[in-house]
């Protein structure tokens, strides 16, 4: 277990203090408290569309996994530490 | 009442705005008089941008209290002691970017020039040297198309800069590294040294298609590197005017408009080292670099 809760078992999900947008396959994120902007790469975009509704980081992995080419392990490594990242920056909420 | 034009509209001030060129006939779409602004004061070293999409309250100290409405009018509650020159400078800069924003238009901090088939922006942060760079080329023959405020509208995917007015914002020392004399020129505020370079020669009368935007950066030679799309939409937001005080008024529907305009010109960084090259050999790179893609 990590210090942001982000485990397999985790439901994640976009928080409600940030807006978003899609350019050229890659996401940008505008968080609101601060007004800081995120931008992410392909593979960070298909996690976040996926996170937009409520669902496991191990749902996650299984449609990244399935899409790319990826060994699991690495992909779980992968996601669970941009997940981190993303609640670091207050633009995803994690129930554990 | 004076009337000018500036950035397509007609502007009826009952403030001078030099710097803007003067109009005769037609009705205004935007009207600047002296009135009260509730509250008055707010304290504001730098502007300070209050209010929501539709009517915003911007504060200087060097001037008081602005209310913006509708972008199309402007209140102006200056302070007893405040100098011609700061405000006429706040309303052509802050006031009129807040004002732009609410017309709609997608509005940078930039200065914008007449190059090849349209016109290219150079976005950056205060200092960074946009105006000098704008001067140089103009200086070569190019003509300045904005400067500070550059404000864009986009077409069917395609983007157009409407001519503000022709004027460069100066620091003396830049003045010098153009090869002029600042003592020449007029000092626009009280409390600052930045000096008024009129640019009439070649102003363009109508919109130009925006064809590039180079953000302005350090680095070890005089290089254009690409941008990811994901940064070029950040350097946009993060150079667009009123990045601090206007990001949570409607930052959606701002969010999606820089990422439209990112995607309708390219947006790539242009580097050079530090301290600054010549600016003539920067202003002839940037020359040599569009003429490149044009061939």
């Amino acid at each position: 277990m990590t210090r942001s809760g982000v485990t397999l078992a985790a439901t994640v999900v976009a928080s409600a203090s940030q807006v978003s947008q899609t350019v050229e396959e890659e996401a940008v994120i505008l968080e609101l408290d601060q007004g800081t902007y995120y931008g992410l790469d392909p593979v960070g975009t298909r996690v976040w569309s996926l996170i937009q509704e409520p669902c496991t980081v191990a749902d996650v992995c299984d449609a990244i996994v399935a899409e790319y080419d990826v060994a699991r392990e690495r992909c779980e490594a992968d996601v669970v530490g941009l997940l981190e990242q993303l609640a670091a920056k207050n633009l995803i909420e994690v129930q554990p | 009442m004076y009337r000018y034009r500036a950035y397509g509209l007609r502007i009826d001030s009952e403030f001078r705005l030099p710097g803007l060129l003067p109009s005769k006939a037609g009705p205004a779409v935007v009207v600047v008089r002296a009135g009260a602004v509730e509250p008055s004061v707010e304290p504001a070293p730098a502007p300070v941008f209050r209010g929501n999409a539709r009517t915003g309250h911007l504060y200087w100290d060097p001037v008081g209290a602005t209310r913006i409405r509708d972008g199309g009018e402007v209140i102006v509650d200056a302070r007893d002691g405040a100098d011609d020159g700061s405000v006429s400078t706040f309303l052509v800069g802050p006031v009129l970017g807040a004002l732009l924003t609410q017309r709609g238009l997608t509005v940078l901090h930039a200065s914008a020039v007449a190059l090849g088939e349209g016109a290219v922006a150079f976005v950056g942060g205060p200092g960074w040297g946009k105006s000098t760079l704008a001067g140089a080329l103009h200086l070569r023959g190019h003509a300045v198309v904005a400067d500070d405020i550059v404000a864009v509208h986009l077409a069917e995917g395609v983007a157009y800069v409407v001519p503000g007015f022709p004027q460069l914002k100066l620091w003396p020392e830049a003045v010098a590294d153009l090869g002029e004399d600042p003592e020449r020129l007029e000092r626009l505020v009280q409390a600052a040294d930045k000096r008024a370079r009129p640019t009439p020669v070649g102003f363009p009368a109508d919109d130009l298609r925006l064809t590039n935007i180079f953000v302005l950066a350090d680095g070890d030679r005089l290089e254009i590197e690409d941008l990811r799309a994901a940064d070029a939409v950040i350097e946009l937001v993060r150079h667009a005017w009123g990045a601090r005080s206007l990001h949570a008024t409607e930052p959606a529907k701002r969010l999606s408009r820089f990422a439209e305009l990112a995607e309708a010109v390219p947006v790539r960084r242009l580097r050079r080292p530090e301290p600054p090259s010549p600016v003539d050999e920067l202003s002839a790179f940037v020359e040599r670099a569009l003429a490149g893609e044009a061939a």
